[in-house]
């Protein structure tokens, strides 16, 4: 086992080991309170303090209310601080005639490397024909898009929309949710070359990730933290910590998300 | 780097209806988990006096940990009208007996509530014991206030605690100086460092909420707080030390 998992119990940075997290948010959030609202230099300090070397954001406002607001302001983060932040043009099935503008208007920077959604807040199921052109222009433009699923069952159905969608990779976050239902997770996602998954959860339980890596590919995980919306550390430290073997864990810290995004 | 003593809170061992493949349930398991995390001491809860048999499990959890100078029993109440369960004037007694320190409230059929509970917290609170509280056994913010409006020396430590919830908690804190948060799932973003710069460190007290939550998620939680080293020794074991020492039979 690598020493530098060590650092966990100390507080300190993760070193020499490349770290990307697929999965954070900026900006404040109307339903709770988040402490000097995740500014984009408040994350890049956490950045530093866990050793993390960039990290993939959406603002929080862009799913939540208004996503030409929020996309803009995750563009001045993106600018301030090149490749430590990247982003997600979070986009809404819901104002459909907007999506293909937004993107085209993001088109040439180099920052934004995905698509988010938030079915949550959007309600449209992840198979609907409002996401075909954003799905197409994701799958030209060689762009993740990164959906909010909760649960086995929207992770199932977002595997059904990859199928349809062979062309375009989709990410589906918060995977541990359904870990009751790990064998099925394990079987689609190891199915589908296009579908990945991330490791944002607050409530993880004890045994979760090893349990996540004894069925889905590991190549097919990439750490996310939803830091931003809480807090990084635990994430982190849950799988530096895990009783999970070295290539697995650098594969999920950083090497997979590296092939996926090309960066 | 010194690496701060932890003394676990909120942890929990022990056979129940449900696990998974990966869940420690056996202390060995968990003891097992504690080295692997840095977590040095903690105060256990018993599976079988939550979801079995609360009198006879909480004896039974005295016996299993007798011998590991690490583990430190947490006995769980129901209500004692029923005759299932010691009165409070008995529980002391038996606490007192077994060198138990701290009290929590297991799931069930019945409510949490000054009319049910009343007669325990006033004993628990005369003997200063602190009583850890999963905030998803009394169901809401507001049955938290009234819990601690109606004995105000009474110790909550309140746990389940989660990161959307800080604008509740944060006027608690405010109105309750005998109200702690356990950290396992406390994981606001700069949640820790917000609340010690409002309220203090003395507030906060670490559970890592194993096996319900992942043990080095929560000590990751408190050593990379942007906090001083002796708050974090604070809301690592010093608070829930003093709290236990402070208990008197």
């Amino acid at each position: 086992m690598m020493k530098v998992w060590e650092n966990v119990k100390y507080g300190l940075p993760i070193e020499g080991v490349r770290i990307i997290d697929t999965h954070g948010h900026c900006g404040p959030y109307s339903d709770f309170y988040i402490p000097r609202e995740a500014s984009h230099d408040v994350i890049v300090e956490l950045l530093d303090n866990l050793g993390v070397e960039c990290t993939f954001l959406s603002a929080n406002v862009a799913f939540k209310s208004d996503f030409v607001r929020g996309n803009a302001y995750l563009a001045e983060g993106i600018e301030k601080h090149p490749g430590r932040i990247y982003g997600y043009i979070c986009l809404n099935p819901v104002y459909g005639d907007e999506m293909i503008p937004e993107l085209e208007k993001y088109k040439n920077n180099p920052g934004f490397k995905g698509i988010k959604f938030h079915i949550s807040i959007n309600k449209t199921p992840f198979s609907s024909y409002k996401y075909e052109p954003a799905y197409k222009y994701a799958a030209e433009n060689n762009l993740p898009i990164l959906h909010h699923t909760y649960g086995a069952d929207p992770l199932l159905s977002l595997a059904a929309a990859a199928k349809q969608y062979p062309d375009t990779t989709f990410i589906a976050a918060h995977s541990e949710v359904g870990i009751d239902s790990v064998e099925k997770i394990g079987d689609v996602v190891n199915s589908l070359d296009n579908l990945y998954i991330d490791t944002a959860l607050a409530g993880a339980s004890e045994g979760s990730i090893e349990l996540l890596c004894k069925y889905v590919d590991t190549k097919k995980i990439l750490f996310g933290t939803d830091g931003g919306f809480y807090s990084p550390n635990f994430t982190l430290g849950r799988i530096a910590m895990a009783d999970i073997d070295d290539e697995k864990k650098l594969d999920i810290l950083g090497r997979n998300a590296e092939k996926l995004f090309g960066i | 780097m010194k690496k701060i003593e932890l003394f676990d809170c909120e942890a929990s061992f022990g056979i129940g209806g449900y696990k998974r493949e990966t869940t420690p349930v056996t202390k060995e398991e968990m003891l097992s988990k504690f080295d692997r995390y840095g977590i040095d001491s903690a105060l256990m809860r018993y599976e079988y006096a939550s979801t079995g048999n609360a009198r006879m499990g909480n004896l039974e959890l005295c016996e299993v940990i007798k011998n590991d100078a690490r583990l430190f029993p947490v006995w769980y109440a129901i209500p004692h009208h029923t005759g299932e369960f010691p009165a409070p004037a008995e529980l002391a007694r038996l606490m007192t007996e077994n060198g138990v320190k701290m009290i929590s409230l297991p799931g069930g059929n019945w409510t949490v509530a000054e009319w049910s509970c009343g007669e325990l917290f006033n004993m628990l609170s005369e003997h200063k014991i602190p009583l850890l509280l999963p905030l998803s056994r009394v169901g809401d913010f507001n049955a938290v206030h009234n819990i601690l409006k109606a004995h105000k020396e009474l110790r909550v430590i309140l746990t389940g605690v989660g990161y959307t919830v800080m604008r509740d908690v944060y006027s608690l804190l405010s109105m309750f100086p005998n109200l702690y948060i356990s950290t396992s799932l406390y994981r606001g973003f700069e949640g820790i460092e917000d609340t010690v710069e409002r309220f203090g460190a003395k507030r906060l007290v670490f559970g890592s909420g194993m096996p319900n939550v992942s043990g080095a998620s929560s000590v990751a939680l408190l050593t990379y707080a942007r906090i001083s080293d002796e708050d974090k020794a604070l809301i690592g074991s010093g608070n829930i030390k003093r709290l236990l020492s402070e208990v008197t039979f």
